[in-house]
């Protein structure tokens, strides 16, 4: 995965909150997965096609850190989510 | 050929079956009704009907319960069983069932009722007891031999809706639970009706009397795996997870660590 490619989440999956906290239903394997609020808000982005440039962008305006630290927690995340399953891989090259 | 009118909550599955002991065995664990009424009933909802043909053959339970699932070239959804085999429609009108014995015969009854109540997006088959106090249903549920039937035993005199399988509609609006016919032990005499659910209990043994209430969150994941259910398709699956957040938005649920007298009363409101 490069800063460039296009992500999204994997399709069927719904994002939904429970006492101000965020968790991903996921029926095909029957798996809730529990996020907190930053994880959620990366999920909700990931509902459309963006990149790991775009989503560090947002993230770094929204949360007002700097652009660098965004980058490096987007990757962080992004490797926990596709080694859970949570990305469509159909993006993946 | 036996027809039977069989009344299970909102539901009536119009039983068919050639087995006079499938017959009797039907009549005595539900509650029927007269097959001609069912012309003139006004049914709730619109009207949830679903026919049942059933019949005996296959063999004896294999000790394993796990159940295949899978579809015939019409298009029927089957659930396997080595003593039971499940046909019915996508649209859940008429369903066949095979059953070994009356072992056999229960567990498919149950298993069929639970995939229609969440193809209907009616409610959940849960995995516990049901008493009613005061005019409040509560539940009782947990792993196995966490105490679920001791727990309906030790409320006597109180009426009970389930001891082992409770039927909980859920909607928007609330949560009732209504008389199972799937017992295991202390049977229905199926006059108990419906009563709104005031609270969900998850049972620990242990030397004293406490109860902890379960954030909504973690209650949500801890229901999921107390549903009867089978998944065949993701959608279904997703209905129950729906149905499941719903129910722990709506009742709270408690930790009850109790030991195996009624003093666990005393801590329930």
């Amino acid at each position: 995965m490069t800063m460039a490619d296009r992500i999204t989440r994997k399709p069927g999956l719904d994002l939904t909150q429970m006492d101000g906290e965020w968790m991903i239903l996921d029926a095909d394997r029957c798996i809730v997965t529990r996020l907190n609020d930053t994880g959620g808000r990366i999920m909700e982005l990931l509902d459309q096609e963006v990149t790991q440039d775009e989503l560090a962008q947002q993230l770094a305006a929204e949360y007002e850190i700097p652009t660098e630290q965004a980058e490096a927690d987007i990757i962080q995340f992004l490797g926990s989510l596709k080694v859970a399953g949570l990305l469509d891989e159909r993006n993946e090259s | 050929m036996v027809d039977l009118n069989l009344i299970i909550a909102e539901h009536r599955l119009l039983a068919h079956t050639s087995d006079s002991w499938i017959a009797e065995w039907l009549k005595t664990f539900f509650v029927t009704e007269d097959t001609e009424a069912l012309h003139t009933l006004q049914l709730p909802n619109g009207g949830m009907v679903i026919s049942v043909n059933l019949s005996q053959g296959l063999t004896l339970f294999d000790g394993s319960f796990q159940v295949r699932t899978g579809a015939t070239p019409e298009g029927l959804l089957t659930f396997e069983r080595s003593d039971y085999y499940i046909t019915v429609d996508p649209s859940f009108n008429e369903a066949n069932i095979i059953v070994y014995d009356t072992f056999a015969l229960k567990h498919a009854m149950m298993h069929l009722y639970s995939l229609y109540i969440v193809h209907l997006g009616w409610g959940l088959l849960i995995h516990s007891s049901c008493v009613i106090d005061e005019g409040k249903a509560f539940l009782f549920s947990g792993h196995s031999g966490a105490g679920k039937s001791t727990a309906a035993r030790l409320s006597n005199p109180r009426q009970l809706l389930s001891d082992e399988a409770s039927i909980v509609r859920i909607t928007a609006e609330g949560v009732t639970v209504f008389d199972s016919p799937f017992r295991s032990e202390l049977y229905s005499e199926g006059a108990s009706g419906s009563c709104p659910l005031t609270g969900i209990y998850l049972l620990n043994q242990s030397e004293e009397i406490f109860t902890r209430p379960i954030a909504g969150r973690d209650a949500f994941i801890r229901v999921l795996d107390k549903v009867f259910y089978w998944s065949y398709d993701p959608a279904e699956t997703m209905k129950i997870m729906k149905l499941g957040k719903l129910l722990a938005a709506q009742v709270p649920f408690h930790d009850l660590y109790f030991q195996k007298n009624n003093l666990f009363w005393e801590k329930i409101s």
